[in-house]
């Protein structure tokens, strides 16, 4: 018999519900839930604590580096991510999803599932999205902003992609926001002089979201295709969104933790340049009603869009010009303890609802429920040992992701990862990393509307 | 190296069964301990340590589905039904918990009438009860002393149904919802108009008309969506949870969603008679499909089902209402004094899954939370009762999805004069056994507990604050 760990004492936060319960592990699976009476070979305390399903970011940007985000996403409580694929210059989406299966994951400590992305629509064929989910890659990002980096899909590329992932069983996920508009009132800024990091949401602004989010999801009814706004920041891009639920449309709804705990305050002060990402930071009126779009299930799922970009030397050398320096920030390893203490602890969510946003639901939208997101048993042996009363502050000490800033720099953190269990192996004590045995996996996925598994 | 935590009672294993919850179908043994479920697990080696071993292999292990409207006639018409032939019935179609409306003879208005009757339900059960108590007039007073006394919260009827329980004028049930809201507790409502009502039913009886279509000619949808809309603004005004029962309208459906869109705590039952019954099977069934609201054309019923697989139907419930033949056969005398409601709570949970699982294809999670996970979070009993969780109440129905029966009252059914509006109807999918808090209550045909088994759940005790309904899943 292999070796079997039982987790015992705490309170299982998972599918909704809250249930004093031990967890039992073997062979990499949850193999019992309840009041256990079986023979384990270690015992984990968690009394006090909520275990949780190892949570699963739906948005990261890890490629390259997916050791120290690996670790970054582990001592956090992340045990899966979706990452989205960066290709090489004349790459398909596919074959960059195969070079990243054989390059990357055998380095990385968590699971990987991925997205594809059209990065060049110019030469998107028909055939691509085939190809890309015949590796089980069953989700593609569509850039609607940055002409002057030449991805942006116009309505004629996109809607043909759309046609595909439609046919395909494709979730088709829109970077949503206006690339024509952001460039027209950034040349507008420029002849004034004006494109300092405090004019960022004059450059990208509420409008140019929630227009390409209308245009998204219209091209998406025209063709029948399920889709997945990423980064919602505001409750116009919102509104588009349950119009179109209205109609009968399946979307889905993610937002990231920076545009929930953050506000665009942050653009007039001299650290402007540790928030610069796209969308940017809303005003707080925003950020108040997406969290009350999270608690209701208006929106499904709290992301981190975690990037790796250090401070320096790229962004610091940019300086204060909202065209250079490089967009975004970090976020895989606080996500779980930013949803805690701004979440569950100011009383927008519950700590159930937290789980499903965080944990669940993720993996619901991309194929990969009941195997992860759920504390059950045959699930994956991925868990959090959620100690709620730890009180920590977050800094250059506690990161593990090895950057050189985060923009949750000095902010006063309820609750931390006791202990971490992937795919069956203790890997994070008191929020350090033990080290893994096994490398994180690729997870294939199913199409959508593929019936592989009978699921909720 | 573990220690053994001492077991609450005798071991049943449920094993090798498919679970089917409200959050997800997985492939578990289920191990309870004396009266909760302790475990769920994959591990082979517990079964080693059941006293008792139930085989499930090849069976879908169900929450008990919890019927929150059925009515036993007990007191007053036990000719007709009693809490022993009613909760046998009801175990016998998979449900674990009912709740008992208030409209018996007499109806329960006091304090004295509801402890009186929980006293002598308590006696004579199967499976666990409730006990709603009454919003009517007379009992306006007694709200309270109902509710300390463990009533589940308080009906309400806005038209005149049996002529022995008064119903409210719009004055007298806001006073009850305000009186139920600073208690905490839910208000039932059955909404259909009386003026509109009335006024039809005044209309066809000055033409003379007593045939099968009059009925549902004096109670139109629209005479129920109407009330519905007035019970949500009074509801609303009051602040008080309101559940609408027997909703038979798609509109009733929407109003009601809408009124959740805005924050209101409003909820809504359906019937398998207003699923399962259209108006072709009305013309032919007569008094034996009489009941109220009446049951409606195809159109509606498809969209009652469009929104029941949408899930904006909270739950499913039987409105058992038994009768005895000769009863309801003097319906064809006069169809607008046939007496209203049908004898279903015995095939209540399998057609409905018949239908929704084999022909509608609606999931298991989503038939569990219909059947009753939604119930238990409206009236309080979640997570203890509607679910199959560790620590929760080991009420269980185990079904054969796959076994075809035909509805045959006098051959299958429990209540004291058996009939069906279903008789004859094929239904794939079988209850083989109830389980209530560990113990089989119903197997093979048979009631194998004594009446008595069945606990009280009273609303002081049992029941838990009432949470906010769980957010829906959109992808």
């Amino acid at each position: 018999m292999s070796r079997r760990l039982l987790i015992r004492g705490g309170t299982v936060v998972s599918d909704g519900a809250s249930v004093p319960a031990d967890v039992l592990i073997s062979e990499g699976s949850i193999v019992a839930v309840g009041t256990i009476d079986l023979a384990a070979d270690q015992v984990l305390d968690a009394d006090g604590c909520l275990v949780i399903p190892g949570a699963v970011d739906a948005h990261t940007h890890i490629f390259g580096r997916v050791r120290d985000d690996g670790v970054s996403a582990l001592c956090g409580g992340t045990t899966t991510a979706l990452a989205f694929t960066d290709a090489e210059p004349g790459e398909s989406p596919a074959a960059a999803a195969r070079r990243l299966i054989k390059e990357q994951i055998s380095g990385s400590p968590i699971d990987i599932a991925m997205h594809g992305v059209i990065w060049d629509p110019d030469s998107y064929r028909e055939g691509d999205l085939r190809d890309l989910s015949d590796l089980g890659v069953t989700s593609v990002k569509l850039w609607l902003a940055y002409p002057e980096l030449g991805i942006m899909a116009d309505d004629a590329q996109a809607y043909r992609v759309i046609v595909e992932a439609a046919r395909e069983g494709v979730l088709v996920q829109g970077h949503c926001e206006n690339g024509g508009i952001i460039e027209a009132l950034i040349d507008e800024l420029r002849q004034q002089s004006r494109l300092g990091l405090r004019e960022l949401p004059v450059a990208r602004p509420i409008i140019s979201e929630s227009e390409a989010v209308h245009r998204l999801l219209a091209m998406a009814e025209l063709a029948g295709a399920d889709a997945y706004v990423v980064h919602l920041t505001c409750r116009r891009a919102l509104e588009e969104i349950e119009h179109a639920r209205q109609r009968g449309q399946t979307v889905g709804a993610e937002v990231c933790a920076h545009h929930l705990v953050l506000d665009d305050g942050v653009y007039g002060t001299p650290e402007a340049i540790r928030y610069v990402m796209a969308p940017p930071l809303r005003p707080k009126p925003e950020s108040d009603a997406l969290w009350g779009a999270l608690a209701q299930g208006r929106i499904d799922v709290y992301a981190s869009d975690h990037s790796h970009e250090p401070m320096h030397p790229d962004k610091a050398q940019a300086g204060d010009d909202l065209t250079a320096v490089p967009y975004g920030v970090p976020g895989i390893e606080l996500r779980l303890a930013l949803g805690f203490t701004f979440g569950v602890g100011r009383g927008r969510l519950s700590p159930e609802r937290l789980v499903e946003v965080a944990c669940g639901a993720p993996a619901r939208a991309f194929g990969l429920f009941p195997r992860k997101g759920t504390v059950r048993p045959g699930a994956d042996a991925d868990l959090v040992v959620w100690d709620p009363a730890v009180r920590w502050t977050a800094g250059p000490d506690s990161r593990h992701d090895g950057l050189d800033y985060s923009p949750y720099d000095g902010l006063e953190l309820e609750g931390g990862a006791r202990m971490v269990v992937a795919g069956g192996e203790l890997v994070v004590q008191e929020r350090e990393f033990l080290g893994r045995e096994q490398p994180g996996r690729f997870l294939p996925r199913p199409r959508r509307g593929a019936r592989v598994l009978q699921i909720a | 190296m573990t220690t053994t935590p001492p077991r609450s009672g005798p071991r049943t294993v449920i094993a090798h069964g498919t679970v089917a919850a409200d959050y997800g179908v997985f492939d578990a043994h289920v191990v309870i301990d004396g009266e909760q479920i302790t475990a769920l697990t994959v591990d082979d080696s517990v079964l080693g340590s059941a006293d008792e071993l139930i085989d499930a292999r090849g069976l879908v292990v169900l929450p008990g589905a919890i019927d929150p409207h059925a009515h036993f006639e007990d007191p007053g018409h036990t000719e007709r039904e009693d809490f022993t032939t009613g909760t046998m019935a009801a175990a016998a179609g998979g449900i674990t918990t009912v709740i008992e409306h208030p409209l018996t003879y007499p109806p329960v208005t006091s304090v004295e009438l509801y402890t009186e009757k929980r006293e002598m339900a308590k006696r004579k059960v199967v499976i666990d009860f409730a006990l709603w108590g009454a919003l009517t007039r007379p009992s306006l007073a007694h709200m309270e002393g109902q509710w300390r006394e463990g009533a589940a919260g308080f009906k309400a009827f806005m038209p005149e149904s049996d002529p022995s329980y008064p119903n409210v004028s719009d004055a007298e049930f806001l006073d009850g919802m305000e009186t139920a809201e600073r208690l905490g507790a839910l208000v039932l409502v059955h909404a259909e108009s009386d003026s509109l009502l009335q006024a039809n039913r005044a209309r066809l009886q000055s033409e003379g008309r007593t045939d099968v279509a009059a009925h549902p000619e004096s109670r139109p949808a629209f005479v129920e969506e109407e009330a519905v809309h007035r019970a949500l603004f009074l509801a609303d005004h009051a602040g008080v949870r309101l559940q609408i029962v027997h909703g038979s309208s798609p509109v009733s459906v929407d109003l009601v969603a809408e009124a959740r869109a805005r924050g209101q705590r409003a909820t809504i039952e359906v019937c398998p008679h207003h699923l399962l019954l259209d108006l072709e099977d009305y013309a032919r069934l007569g008094p034996w499909g009489c009941c109220a609201p009446a049951i409606r054309d195809r159109a509606l019923v498809e969209g009652m089902w469009q929104r029941v697989l949408a899930g904006t139907v909270d739950s499913l419930v039987s409105d058992h209402a038994a009768y005895t033949h000769a009863e309801k056969e003097a319906g064809w005398q006069d169809m607008l004094s046939c007496p209203l409601g049908c004898q279903v709570i015995q095939e209540t949970v399998p057609l409905v899954l018949s239908e929704a699982l084999h022909r509608r294809g609606m999931s298991l999670p989503a038939f569990a939370s219909f059947s009753a996970t939604n119930t238990a979070r409206t009236v309080g009993l979640y997570p203890r009762k509607g679910t199959i969780l560790p620590g929760a109440d080991a009420d269980l129905a185990l079904y054969d999805l796959e076994s075809e029966w035909v509805v045959d009252p006098k051959a299958q059914q429990f209540s004291k004069n058996p009939w069906s509006p279903f008789e004859g109807r094929r239904v794939r999918g079988r209850a083989v056994r109830t389980i209530v808090r560990g113990r089989t209550v119903y197997a093979d045909g048979q009631i194998v507990v004594d009446p008595g088994y069945g606990r009280f759940l009273s609303s002081q005790e049992t029941f838990a604050l009432p949470e906010p309904a769980a957010a829906e899943a959109v992808l």
